[in-house]
């Protein structure tokens, strides 16, 4: 006797009787159908789908506009210091005095800040 | 018959597309009820278990994790609930021969016969382990390879070879009058 050899199981193939598979098949898609209907109109299910590609915009709104946001920083911190500057060596012309040297890199340094 | 993947039909599922879980019945609901019948090894209880699985997997798709490895997801899925109904069945007698499908059986002397052999081939399953059972029928009647049944059953290889073997011999042992496959 050869174990190796396959057996012939077909007497529990359901294909035997086609009309009963088949009226299995259909009772099974049947209720799925009512399950994916029943799915479609669940708001929490239309929120899970739409989780991952909202996840996604967001990260990559976040990758954009956090540089973004520091480079505006930059600029604006820059415009800032030289507003500053503007104004201090406006008031030392007005007291006709011109600054050091000193005095310059200082306000340079702290952006302005007399 | 679709030539998308599983994990195609599965995203498609998760959409609400009706026809894809439909394609994955067609795919699947034959192994789902073979492991079920190695579960219960009755023929009326597979068939419920299979449908009740399949269904339940569409209603919980989300927990697919792997939609690549959709088939032994949904085969767990069917083992538990197998199981369950097993021990559903002890507690309290079901009446699974009350529904009658549809039936084309040809005559019903044939039918007889038919059902006398399947109750012997059933009764002899029943002395298999179910792990066994499983190999057995996935190869002999579904017709998976090896490598498939290793694959989605998470066991090796070796494994799967050793299980047909011994499950083949148990079996020829009952049921000396079971012919061998001529498809090999």
């Amino acid at each position: 006797m050869d174990d190796d050899r396959k057996l012939d199981l077909s007497i529990l193939d359901p294909a035997r009787d086609p009309v009963r598979w088949r009226g299995v098949l259909d009772a099974t898609r049947a209720r799925v159908d009512d399950v994916l209907l029943r799915r479609r109109a669940d708001p929490l299910t239309l929120i899970a789908g739409w989780r991952r590609p909202l996840l996604a915009a967001a990260a990559a709104a976040v990758l954009l506009l956090v540089p973004l946001e520091v480079a505006l920083e930059r600029r604006e911190a820059r415009r800032e210091a030289v507003r500053a500057l503007v104004t201090l060596s406006t008031a030392w012309a007005e007291g006709g005095r011109a600054p050091t040297g000193a005095e310059l890199l200082r306000a340079v340094d702290a952006g302005g800040a007399p | 018959m679709t030539h998308e993947t599983d994990a195609e039909l599965v995203a498609r599922v998760r959409r609400g597309d009706r026809a894809a879980a439909g394609a994955l019945a067609e795919r699947w609901l034959r192994a789902c009820r073979a492991v079920a019948l190695a579960v219960t090894a009755s023929e009326p209880d597979a068939d419920d278990v299979c449908q009740d699985a399949f269904v339940a997997a569409m209603e919980g798709i989300d927990g697919c994790r792997r939609p690549e490895r959709f088939g032994a997801w949904l085969l767990q899925i069917v083992r538990n609930r197998a199981r369950d109904h097993l021990r559903e069945r002890a507690r309290k007698v079901i009446p699974i021969d009350g529904v009658e499908l549809p039936s084309a059986e040809p005559s019903p002397q044939v039918a007889a016969e038919r059902a006398d052999a399947r109750t012997r081939l059933l009764a002899a399953l029943r002395e298999l382990p179910e792990e066994r059972r499983e190999v057995l029928l996935l190869h002999d009647l579904e017709g998976w390879t090896h490598r498939e049944i290793a694959e989605r059953m998470g066991l090796p290889p070796g494994t799967v070879r050793s299980h047909l073997h011994h499950a083949r011999r148990k079996i020829r042992s009952l049921l000396p009058e079971l012919e061998d496959d001529t498809d090999g």
